[in-house]
């Protein structure tokens, strides 16, 4: 009986130190490389371990792109509001000056230049998870991930189905947004680049917007058949941001407003 | 206490073996971690260029604004507003525009048959000029039309039957695709190898032509805004 416990603790002695050498010298001594003799894949875990460190660094900057972007766009604010004040005491003194003002702001509303809230849909669209059907059938990896063209057909969708406004992960649709392949990215807009899911947002009619992905022919049924990820979720109150970038006319001139 | 038992010893030497692996093991079980982190540096990566870019762009907001408030403020009040009013309607698509581009004309293939009739190979479909648009937009086309339909924000482009729906307006072929914007970038952004004009050949009649000067007319339909609302300023 006595035996049995000394061998037990001496057992449980060895295991822990056992343990504590590689832990110790892996701290120690990372370049010695004790762990990945053990596990061949640590090596790159080892990598992954300082970006950490890296990791730490981008969170800062976003942090601080983030203030700087709000503290923009309350400039922004306060410069419009002096705007909307001159351009209420200039109405007041042209001919139709409401009237203009009136077109102005549907004119802003239409060139996504508004921010805008309303009752919408919410689309969470993402890979097929790993699962035995994917790991069988590398060959048809293809069509088991979100492509560019997706994406397009989708928003092409809810624009037949009278969305107002669209954004793909909070970047706001315009009519040259283009939609492009970057290998595992997808670019949105000009060179704003986003690896899955992709979150998309559109306002108009709940119903008439989840209803269109209905539809024999929709792109839902074909992505569905795939098993990807494509959920649609109603929602009383979707907020959409304006469009933010340069909208500069290099090649395109207006022709003359006849008045 | 003094007998250096041999089987103590070897259970020792196994069970330090065992502790071995199982630190192996326990790293294993990390790097799940590790694949994790590696996502979330490429998702910081893409916020921080989206970020920066937002911010040039709204810096070069607040200059403009600037602009518009010194113009109100020395120049004409009502020829500032008028301005405003064209900028944003061009932008809106509702003004015709004109410029060099390109114009791209799509039409079924027609092929012959044995006993010298003409057939159609294949019907144009809407995602053929989805791509069209897409690549279009791709090379900076600044204004598009198909058969005179200007594409806006909100415009689709879907089948209907037979007819293809633009605008809700339903046409038919020939497609002629009017895009203002560099002429050599557009040209060769269609033209690419392996591009969607070289897949699309295969089944369309697609001819491309540069032009200096291209009208487009602006965006005629109904406008309205029955569920979105400009988010009021929050003032307190």
């Amino acid at each position: 009986m006595k035996i049995k416990k000394e061998i037990l603790v001496l057992t449980l002695i060895g295991v822990l130190a056992g343990f504590f050498i590689v832990r110790v010298l892996d701290v120690q001594n990372p370049q010695l490389g004790i762990s990945s003799m053990l596990s061949p894949q640590s090596l790159d875990q080892y990598f992954e371990g300082r970006s950490l460190a890296k990791i730490e660094q981008y969170v800062n900057r976003a942090k601080e792109l983030e203030e700087r972007r709000d503290s923009l766009l309350e400039e922004i604010r306060a410069l419009e509001e002096v705007i909307d004040q001159h351009e209420e005491k200039a109405a007041e003194r042209i001919h139709k000056g409401e009237q203009i003002r009136e077109e102005l702001q549907q004119s802003r509303m239409m060139a996504n230049l508004l921010d805008v809230e309303g009752p919408g849909i919410e689309i969470i669209l993402d890979d097929r998870k790993r699962d035995s059907i994917l790991d069988n059938d590398p060959g048809m990896l293809g069509y088991y991930i979100v492509h560019d063209s997706d994406l397009l057909e989708v928003i092409n969708e809810l624009r037949a189905a009278g969305a107002e406004a669209i954004a793909i992960n909070g970047v706001r649709i315009i009519e040259t947004s283009r939609i492009s392949c970057g290998g595992p990215t997808i670019n949105v807009g000009k060179e704003q680049r986003f690896v899955p899911p992709f979150v998309i947002h559109a306002i108009g009619d709940p119903e008439a917007l989840a209803s269109y992905f209905q539809r024999e022919d929709s792109i839902y049924q074909t992505l569905m058949y795939w098993g990807l990820r494509f959920e649609i979720k109603k929602k009383d109150l979707i907020q959409i941001p304006r469009y933010i970038g340069d909208v500069e006319y290099k090649y395109a001139k207006p022709i003359g407003e006849g008045e | 206490m003094k007998k250096p038992n041999a089987g103590q010893l070897a259970l020792t030497l196994v069970s330090l073996i065992l502790g071995l692996m199982l630190a192996a093991q326990f790293k294993n079980v990390q790097r799940v971690g590790g694949n994790v982190s590696r996502q979330r540096t490429q998702e910081l990566i893409e916020q921080i260029n989206k970020l920066e870019q937002d911010n040039a762009a709204l810096q070069n907001q607040i200059k403009e604004y600037e602009s518009i408030i010194s113009s109100y403020e020395n120049a004409s009040e009502d020829e500032t507003l008028i301005n405003e009013l064209t900028k944003t309607k061009s932008i809106a698509g509702l003004l015709p525009m004109e410029g060099p581009g390109v114009v791209v004309t799509v039409d079924n293939l027609y092929i012959n048959t044995w006993d010298g009739e003409k057939q159609t190979f294949q019907n144009v479909h809407y995602d053929d000029l989805l791509r069209l648009i897409n690549e279009l937009n791709a090379a900076g086309a600044e204004a598009i039309a198909i058969n005179n339909e200007r594409i806006i924000s909100t415009t689709e482009i879907r089948n209907a039957g037979d007819y293809i729906v633009i605008n809700t307006n339903r046409h038919s072929v020939p497609f002629e695709i009017k895009a203002i914007g560099n002429p050599e970038n557009l040209e060769a952004a269609l033209k690419l190898l392996g591009g969607v004009v070289e897949n699309l050949s295969q089944i369309l009649d697609i001819k491309i032509k540069t032009e200096s000067n291209i009208t487009i007319p602006g965006y005629e339909g109904p406008i309205n805004y029955k569920y979105a609302q400009p988010i009021q300023d929050k003032k307190s």
